[in-house]
C-alpha cells in the first residue's frame, strides 16, 4: 500500500453518468421531431450495444461486470445520435453490435481502442448496407415528422431573424442528435462545467472549421449541416480514449479535424465527412500525444524540433485525408474496412489477447 | 508530546477506543504523501507532522481510459499515464526521455485518476529500473 491513502471520488462510471445527462436533453428533442420512431432507434441501438458488450466480452475478454461501467450505452446512445430516423432497425442493430465488437471489445476493452466505437459502427452499417444507408431515400421522409417546425420567436423585428432563433432551437433535419443546436450545447456546457471534456477540441474545431470555410467559400455553396459540426466538436471528438490527452495536443487535434473535414467536403464527400475527419485525426492521436509533450517544470524546450514534428505530423495528416477522399471517389472505403476487420482480427489473436491484464 | 514516543503507546493514551479492526491505515504525515507506519512500536521523530488513522480504501483498478487528468494535475507537467506501459514493460530509453525522475509523488495523478490505477508505484518502480541501469554502468 503506498500513498495516496485517500482518493477523488471520480469515477470511469461517474464520467459515463455524466455524459449520459448531457445528452438527455437531445433524447426529448428527438422525441418531439420524431416521435415513437426516433425513440425505437435509440432503445434498439442502446439495447443491442449492451448484448453485444455483455456477450462479446464475456466470450473474448473472460470479464462478465463490463456491462456496469456505462460505455456500452453511450455507445449506442452516441450511434443512434448521427443515425437518420428513418433508418431500418435491423441496421441499427448491426451497427450496435458492429461498434462494440469492432470498435471496443477486440481492442481489449474500455479505454484501449485507437478509433471512436460509435463511428466505427456507422462506417460498418455504410459498408455492409450501402443501398440503405447512402440512398438519398433515407434523409428525405419528412412525413413521419411530429412536430415540423417552431414559431416560439417573434419579438425580433424581421422575419429572418426569427425563423433564425427558431432554428437555433429546434430544426427537423439531419441525424436524430442535430435537431437542437441549443441542445446540443447544453450538453457541452455541462460537461465544461463538470470538467467531462476540455473547451481545446471543440473550440479549435470550430474555429478551424468556421474561417477554411469562410475562405473557401466560393459560388457553389458548401454542403454541411451545422447542427452535426456542433455534435460532433463536442461529443464525438472528445470522446477520452481516442482524443490527445495535453491541452497544446487537442488545439492541434481539434484544428486539423476542421481541416480535413473541409477538405473532405470539397472533394465530394457527403454525409460522412465529419465521421472520415475524426476517424482520421483518431489514428494520429498518439502522434499528437508523442509531439505535444508538456515543457517539464524546470526543463528546456526545443521549439524548432517541436515546429519541424508539427509541420510532418500536419503533412502526414492531410496526405492521409486526399487519400480517403480520393478511395470515397472510386468506392474503395468498403475494402478498407475489410482490411481493417482483418488486421483487427489477428491483432486480436496473436497481440491484443496476450495484454488484457495491463491497464493500458 | 515528546520526540521518541512509541506511537503504540501514544494511540493507547490519546485514543481509547483505538481498534485495529476498523482502522487498518496509521500513517505518518499527510493523507497524499505520508507514510504508513510499520511496526507500531516504530517512534515520533521530529520531522513527524501528524499522525492520521485512516480507513482502508478498497482500490477497483479498471483500464486507463485516456482522460488526460493525471496530466493536468501534474505540478512537475509530466505525463503520469506514459509511465504505467512503459514500465510493465521495463523500456528505460523511454521512461527516462519522459523524466521519470522529475516525479515528486506528490500522488495527484493517482488521488484524481477514475481508474484507481496505481501510479505511484509503477513510477516508484521506473525510478528503480532507472536506477539499477546507472549502477550496472558505473560498475
Amino acid at each position: 500500500m503506498t500513498n495516496p491513502y485517500i482518493k477523488s471520488n471520480i469515477s470511469v462510471r461517474g464520467i459515463m453518468v455524466d455524459v449520459m445527462i448531457s445528452l438527455f436533453p437531445l433524447i426529448v428533442v428527438a422525441y418531439l421531431a420524431y416521435g415513437w420512431t426516433a425513440l425505437a432507434v435509440i432503445s434498439t441501438s442502446i439495447t443491442f450495444a449492451l448484448l453485444a458488450e455483455l456477450l462479446s466480452s464475456w466470450l473474448f475478454l473472460g470479464r462478465k461486470n463490463t456491462l456496469f461501467d456505462g460505455s456500452g450505452i453511450i455507445t449506442g446512445l452516441l450511434l443512434a445520435f448521427i443515425l437518420s430516423p428513418n433508418t431500418p432497425l435491423h441496421v441499427v442493430v448491426f451497427g450496435a453490435v458492429s461498434a462494440v465488437i469492432f470498435g471496443k471489445v477486440l481492442w481489449g476493452g474500455i479505454g484501449k481502442n485507437r478509433f471512436n466505437p460509435a463511428l466505427i459502427g456507422r462506417e460498418f452499417m455504410a459498408v455492409f448496407f450501402p443501398l440503405i444507408m447512402n440512398g438519398a431515400a433515407l434523409w428525405a421522409k419528412k412525413a413521419s415528422v411530429n412536430i415540423p417546425g417552431l414559431h416560439g420567436f417573434s419579438f425580433f423585428a424581421s422575419d429572418v431573424m426569427n425563423s433564425f432563433s427558431d432554428s437555433l432551437v429546434y430544426k427537423t433535419s439531419g441525424a436524430l442528435g442535430e435537431y437542437s443546436i441549443l441542445g446540443i450545447a447544453l450538453g457541452g456546457f455541462y460537461l465544461l462545467m463538470r470538467n467531462r471534456i476540455s473547451w481545446h477540441i471543440p473550440f479549435s474545431l470550430l474555429a478551424s472549421f468556421a474561417l477554411g470555410a469562410w475562405l473557401l467559400q466560393g459560388e457553389v455553396p458548401m454542403k454541411y449541416s451545422v447542427a452535426g459540426i456542433l455534435f460532433a466538436a463536442i461529443f464525438m471528438a472528445t470522446d477520452m480514449p481516442t482524443s490527445p490527452v495535453t491541452s497544446k495536443g487537442k488545439l492541434f487535434y481539434g484544428a486539423m479535424i476542421g481541416v480535413v473535414s473541409l477538405i473532405l467536403i470539397k472533394t465530394g464527400v457527403r454525409y460522412e465527412y465529419m465521421s472520415y475527419s475524426i476517424l482520421i485525426l483518431n489514428g494520429f492521436a498518439g502522434y499528437v500525444n508523442k509531439i505535444f509533450r508538456p515543457k517539464v517544470w524546470g526543463g528546456q524546450m526545443d521549439w524548432m524540433i517541436r515546429a519541424e514534428d508539427m509541420f510532418l505530423l500536419a503533412l502526414s495528416i492531410l496526405m492521409v485525408a486526399f487519400a480517403v477522399s480520393a478511395l470515397y471517389n472510386y468506392h474503395f472505403i468498403p475494402y478498407l474496412i475489410y482490411i481493417f476487420i482483418v488486421y483487427l482480427v489477428l491483432k486480436f489473436i496473436f497481440v491484443y489477447h496476450k495484454q488484457l491484464s495491463k491497464y493500458i | 508530546m515528546k520526540i521518541g514516543t512509541p506511537i503504540e503507546e501514544m494511540l493507547k493514551y490519546l485514543v481509547p477506543e483505538y481498534d485495529d479492526r476498523n482502522i487498518a491505515l496509521v500513517v505518518k504525515g499527510g493523507p497524499m504523501m505520508g507514510t504508513i507506519v510499520e511496526p507500531l512500536s516504530a517512534s515520533i521523530d521530529k520531522g513527524t507532522g501528524g499522525l492520521m488513522l485512516l480507513p482502508q480504501i478498497n482500490q477497483k483498478i479498471e483500464n486507463c481510459i485516456g482522460c488526460g487528468y493525471c496530466v493536468e494535475v501534474c505540478p512537475q507537467r509530466l505525463m503520469p499515464l506514459e509511465f504505467i506501459q512503459q514500465t510493465s514493460n521495463s523500456n528505460i530509453p523511454h521512461l527516462s526521455k519522459y523524466n521519470v525522475d522529475d516525479c515528486i509523488e506528490c500522488a495527484a495523478c493517482e488521488y484524481i485518476c477514475p481508474s484507481e490505477i496505481p501510479l505511484i508505484s509503477h513510477i516508484r518502480r521506473g525510478k528503480q529500473l532507472i536506477s539499477m541501469l546507472k549502477k550496472g554502468k558505473n560498475d
